[in-house]
């Protein structure tokens, strides 16, 4: 009996295996059926590529260090899941490959100075509330198309479907020929030109005109406020809803790129290079491989193991120290992209309600303690609490000015001083007393999934309680965080406040008190009204800066000794109020791994314009295009 | 008292009951004196981070310059405190589910075994993972309770068995002849005879609590407390780059090692214990 | 009748599971609007407000529809065997389940099977020379692999033959290079992948079937018609296999084909580790990005393999057991 259980057992085994092996077979090549009559549709010149891509299939696709595979390209980040890709790059998750085979018609670096690499336009200038672009003449897209002033138009009349930030400001875009795009801005500002000219051209009219030319008659419908009024922007929203119900298979994106879609797995993408793009003589890569980045527990064996050419993970010192030995041919480029991790408070909530709190509290934290754990390559938080990190703010502020505003750096007598002056004590425990003697208990909460935040905030509740405020230290699962954050339960939480956008310190301040109001406690989490609240902060010498109008006058301030002014002022009332504490400024680390062997050719300055991206993996596609990285010989 | 003498008498002649219960005394002494020998370090110093044992770290330090071994203290408090909720949770919930049902029977026995039914056909671990979210971890109770929130199914079942089964000897039969009542059949006759095995189930119920604790602190679901062996084995593999050669090893090998033993230490005692009050396997 | 009855069962247990997981999940904190609108304002610069309208429209899910009328929807799709659309994936459930199980079942189930045979026979052993140098050396082993959690073992996995030795790839189910399909080379990359988390499963679940069935066996070597059979004369070998061995299996095959159910869930923590896009996989992610109907389909699906798995179970042991046969 016992001997007939076991074979029959073993024969359950062996069909349980080759069930489950076929299984996966007809998933996967059910899956995948589009993969393969992916390049039908395209030119001959990719099917040549598409051949020697089957030669390296044959080699079996091994990325060893000791023999890189110098035609591929890999890198490595967050993409999102895989399994939603289509055609469709307004689809969220339809192309999370963009960088690769989407263009903006200038790349802009706002470091050293304003940069704009030009990429498929050609020229433009800027006259009062007029932009005029020319356009790149032997561009062309992935299906064989011309690329004209047409597809960028429709790019636009896209972005207005899709209630872009950049309608704000936009009356109108015009194309008087094939080559030539006028953007006309309802007032000249001095950031108009790095948001059009920096849109990613992702709408051929040829595929999305029948939607974009949607968009036209509702343009000209806007009030002067630039808002649509209820029936139309009900119909923007159908129009939407039907791009969005477009979906045709990944293989069908269409870029004007130097990439094209080759196959996927639901952890990889894998690109093959364009023969007929604008950027394909510059480009010395038959492929490029796109791993998507899970946890770093499962990307860090593969750096280990040199299964990447490129990415920009940030670590933990010790994480890092390892790589780097284990790694000898790594090279990191740090680039200041005006990151701001910080320690924000929710001004609402007692006892941080109160400025001189705040300000002790700003004293206490030293900054240059945390540094060492929180990740490799971030510089010197900005103890002025300026609003702006300090690649930045440099560019800006100059330092007699700096030395009139208040410097926070660690300074534990200034801080007991300023809580004295708020009524405090401190009790015989060591630990502070408000004005009616209660114990003072602070929280500080933080996402766990960052190292950055995590152990950072670990670090600060120590520092803390060591000076004598009692506190607790809440990490939290990020939905978690997020809703916690979102409905103003925080006392003081950890996150980026005050990020640069555009280059321009006006996207700071415009994150620290537009974006994140409700965050620093400034508007009631249930007002789900527009409005924003009244902010005006008296400075030391007396001044009573609006903070909001100083903003909005920023945007539109063209001359730039006048835009330091308001800068100033901004930086004064930011000062004064301390929202936030920053902690430190990131850059990010963009990497290039076998330099020894494989890479030449790219640019050792962390500052030329083309490592600027970001904060985005854009790095690696502009690398590519503008043949900044080339194969050892 | 005899019968403490006589459990004594067991645990000192069955090795391996003997060895597993002297690891957990070991651990219950590391958690309630240790913690007053050794202090938590608060301190931070980056200086000294990730330091290999030494003289003044037997243990090395952690991603902060603290001492790991005052931390691993620490946290065998934090474990065993969490364990031992979650198994009285545990067998307060099954308990009362199973006793109930198997005492009552009939439509109320019914409508317990179907809610039993309905709590074990749900997987438990990724409920734990939506609990742990809905129920914010901050204190070892809240934890406790999402990890036996879903875990006493199985235990209730048994227990309404074991019930049942003793319904039917003989001496319950005459407490039920003589009139005594439902408490009294429950404390005075039926407990008695299930020591052994509510024992047995309560370690092994520690001992999977701290499996299911530590998974859901790597998941960073439970951040409650940055001593509990799994928020260090959290820290150490996301953080420290423990298996790559630094001597974050250590960091990471002490609440490994720690798991591992106290988890040992509940088996053998368990199993020891059960082998040595099943009578026919004692010669 | 009696079919019919435990039928009914079967559906109304169902029922209950999914409205609890339905609850349960619609109150976890945190939804997937407020994630994407916070993950759009970060890559695409636009500002919040736009960004969580945007988001709403992207995922056409409103937050704001009581959990009733989102419930009554959910139970009239699933009448219609419709289990809804995810919300992050963008596709349907059942075809994300259907692309996800396969992978799941195809490592779990070897790794089950291997764990089991390997374990019933060292538990078998170990219960049988008990007196030996073997037992204490056996238990340890189990014991100690058996008390590390299974992540534990699966991440030295990676780092050992991942890294160091670079023998088996760490993530994923196989590489991009090879076309999917009956091919040799798909298979062979298939297993090569699939080589870690069988290892750390197999690793993993030895000590428990090893610990369960020496303390069946233990306790079968002490009933009276072992020790009769001893008195008998009976060959040691011939008792082991013939009384011990079948006798201390049968609870175990009933564990076994209930194991069985339990592996469509996959493990979220190994398979996230590993990348391994089975069902555990999807679990954690659709956990973490609050994708409520996924979250709600993996839980109704392997809600209904467990109960099936427990159908099958009773069926099992009836027919392995003569006893309950003839009561039944």
């Amino acid at each position: 009996m016992f001997r007939i259980l076991k074979k029959r057992f073993t024969v359950l085994m062996a069909l349980m295996i080759v069930i489950s092996l076929v299984f996966s077979a007809c998933s996967e090549s059910t899956n995948n059926l589009t993969n393969t009559s992916a390049s039908n549709e395209k030119s001959a010149n990719e099917d040549s590529s598409k051949d020697t891509n089957e030669d390296t299939n044959k080699d079996g696709y091994k990325e060893d260090p000791e023999d890189p595979d110098i035609d591929t390209f890999v890198t490595t980040w967050n993409t999102g899941a895989l399994e939603t890709m289509c055609g469709n790059p307004f689809v969220s998750g339809g192309v999370p490959f963009g960088d690769f085979v989407y263009d903006s018609l200038f790349d802009y670096s706002p470091l050293p100075k304003d940069t704009f690499l030009p990429a498929i336009g050609e020229s433009f200038e800027e006259n009062g509330t007029e932009l005029t672009v020319k356009l790149k003449k032997d561009v062309k897209w992935s299906d064989g198309k011309d690329f004209t002033s047409k597809d960028v138009l429709n790019t636009f009349n896209i972005a207005f479907i899709n209630n872009s930030t950049v309608w704000t400001y936009l009356d109108k875009v015009e194309a008087p020929d094939d080559y030539t795009v006028i953007f006309r801005w309802k007032k000249a500002g001095p950031i108009l030109k790095q948001m059009a000219l920096t849109v990613k051209i992702n709408a051929p009219y040829h595929i999305y005109g029948k939607w974009g030319d949607q968009a036209i008659p509702l343009i000209a419908k806007r009030d002067e406020n630039g808002k649509l009024d209820k029936d139309s922007d009900n119909e923007r929203l159908k129009i939407r809803e039907d791009l969005l119900a477009f979906k045709p298979g990944i293989e069908n994106v269409v870029g004007t790129g130097g990439w094209v879609y080759d196959s996927s797995t639901s952890s990889e993408i894998l690109l093959n290079k364009r023969n007929d793009a604008w950027c394909s003589q510059n480009i010395n890569f038959e492929h490029v491989k796109v791993v998507r980045f899970t946890t770093q527990e499962a990307s860090t064996p593969a750096i280990m193991a040199g299964e990447y050419d490129g990415d920009q993970i940030g670590y933990t010192p010790d994480v890092f120290e390892q790589i780097q030995k284990a790694r000898p041919d790594m090279k990191v480029f740090w680039v200041p992209f005006g990151g701001q991790p910080t320690m924000f408070f929710n001004t609402s909530k007692y006892p941080i309600n109160d400025p001189l709190v705040r300000k002790a509290i700003a004293y206490v934290i030293d900054k240059d303690a945390l540094n060492p754990i929180l990740e490799v390559g971030m510089k010197p938080a900005d103890t002025y609490i300026s609003g702006l990190v300090p690649s930045f703010r440099d560019l800006w502020l100059k330092k007699d000015f700096l030395s009139k505003l208040t410097n926070y750096t660690y300074n534990a007598s200034k801080a007991e001083e300023l809580l004295k002056q708020a009524g405090w004590e401190k009790g015989s425990d060591g630990f502070w007393r408000d004005g009616k003697g209660q114990l003072v208990q602070l929280e500080v909460s933080s996402m766990n999934n960052w190292p950055v935040f995590f152990l950072g905030g670990d670090a600060i509740v120590n520092q803390l309680n060591q000076f004598g405020l009692k506190s607790e230290f809440k990490p939290m699962e990020y939905g978690a965080y997020n809703d916690y954050v979102k409905n103003g339960q925080h006392t003081i939480a950890l996150n980026f406040i005050g990020d640069i956008s555009y280059g321009h310190p006006w996207g700071a301040y415009k994150n620290i008190y537009v974006d994140n109001m409700t965050k620093i406690g400034l508007k009631d989490p249930k007002d789900t009204s527009s409005e924003r609240p009244d902010l005006k902060i008296k400075t030391s010498s007396g001044e009573i800066i609006d903070v909001y109008s100083t903003i909005d006058q920023l945007f539109y301030t063209n001359d730039v000794n006048e835009q330091i002014k308001l800068i100033e002022k901004l930086a004064m009332a930011t000062n004064e109020f301390v929202p936030f504490v920053p902690i430190a400024e990131k850059t990010v680390p963009y990497k290039l791994y076998h330099t020894d062997n494989k890479f030449t050719g790219y640019p050792e300055d962390p500052t030329d314009p083309v490592w600027f991206g970001g904060d985005t993996p854009s790095v690696y596609s502009k690398l590519l295009k503008y043949g900044k990285l080339d194969v050892k010989k | 008292m005899k019968s403490l003498k006589s459990f004594f008498n067991v645990i000192v002649r069955n090795k391996r009951a003997c060895f597993g219960f002297i690891i957990l005394v070991i651990f219950l002494l590391i958690a309630m004196i240790g913690t007053s020998i050794i202090p938590l370090p608060k301190e931070t110093n980056y200086a000294e981070r990730l330091q290999p044992p030494s003289l003044s770290h037997p243990l090395g330090t952690d991603y902060a310059g603290r001492d790991t071994l005052a931390q691993f203290v620490h946290g065998s408090k934090d474990v065993i405190i969490l364990s031992f909720l979650t198994a009285i949770f545990t067998m307060v919930l099954a308990f009362i589910v199973g006793g109930i049902s198997g005492a009552a029977g009939g439509k109320t026995d019914a409508i317990l075994m179907f809610i039993t039914n309905v709590i074990l056909t749900v997987p438990s671990f990724p409920i734990m993972m939506v609990l742990s979210m809905l129920i914010k971890v901050t204190n070892p109770v809240t934890f406790a309770l999402i990890l036996s929130m879903w875990s006493w199914g199985g235990l209730a079942r048994a227990i309404r068995s074991q019930i049942l089964s003793f319904k039917r000897r003989d001496y319950i039969e005459a407490s039920r002849i003589l009139g005594l009542s439902l408490g009294h059949i429950v404390f005075k006759d039926m407990l008695p005879n299930m020591a052994s095995y509510i024992a047995y189930h309560f370690i092994m119920i520690m001992k999977s609590a701290v499996t299911a604790s530590v998974g859901l602190m790597v998941l960073g679901l439970a951040p409650f407390s940055s001593t509990h062996w799994g928020m260090m084995l959290n820290l150490a593999m996301g953080s420290t780059a423990a298996l790559y050669g630094s001597s974050a090893i250590y960091y990471f090998l002490t609440p490994v090692i720690g798991i591992m033993l106290f988890q040992i230490g509940c088996l053998f005692f368990a199993s020891g214990m059960d082998e040595a009050f099943n009578p026919r396997l004692r010669d | 009748m009696r079919w019919i009855k435990r039928l009914l069962l079967v559906i109304t247990t169902v029922f209950f599971a999914t409205t609890i997981t339905f609850l349960l999940i619609r109150m976890m904190p945190g939804d997937p609007v407020e994630n994407m609108a916070i993950s759009m304002v970060h890559d695409q610069g636009i500002d919040y407000e736009s960004a969580y309208r945007s988001a709403k429209a992207m995922l056409n899910y409103d937050p704001d529809v009581p959990i009733l009328t989102q419930y009554t929807k959910y139970l009239s799709g699933l009448m219609k065997g419709n289990l809804g659309q995810s919300l992050i994936y963008k596709r349907d459930v059942k075809q994300i389940i259907g692309e996800a199980l396969p992978w799941t079942l195809f490592v779990l189930s070897i790794s089950l099977l291997l764990s089991f045979f390997i374990g019933i026979f060292l538990g078998m052993y170990i219960a049988w020379k008990r007196t030996t140098i073997l037992d204490p050396i056996l238990s340890a082993y189990t014991a100690i692999v058996g008390s590390i959690p299974e992540f534990v073992i699966a991440f030295l996995l990676i780092v050992f033959f991942s890294v160091k030795l670079k023998w088996f790839p760490s993530r994923g189910a196989y590489s991009s290079s090879v076309k999917p399909g009956f091919n040799m080379p798909y298979f062979l990359d298939v297993l090569n992948h699939a080589v870690l988390p069988i290892t750390a499963y197999v690793l993993g679940g030895i000590g428990r079937w090893a610990l369960n069935m020496k303390a069946n066996a233990v306790s079968v070597l002490g009933e009276d018609y072992i020790v009769s059979a001893r008195a008998r004369g009976l060959r040691e070998k011939r008792i082991i296999t013939r009384y011990v061995g079948r006798n201390a299996m049968l609870p175990l095959v009933t564990n076994l084909a209930i194991s069985f159910g339990m592996i469509f869930g996959g493990s979220p923590l190994i398979e996230r580790l590993f990348v391994y896009p089975g069902v555990g996989y999807y679990m954690s992610q659709s956990i973490s990005s609050r994708d409520y109907i996924l979250m709600q389909g993996i839980f109704l699906m392997i809600t209904v393999t467990v109960v099936l798995a427990n159908v099958v179970a009773e069926i099992l042991y009836s027919i392995l057991d003569p006893r309950i046969r003839m009561e039944g």
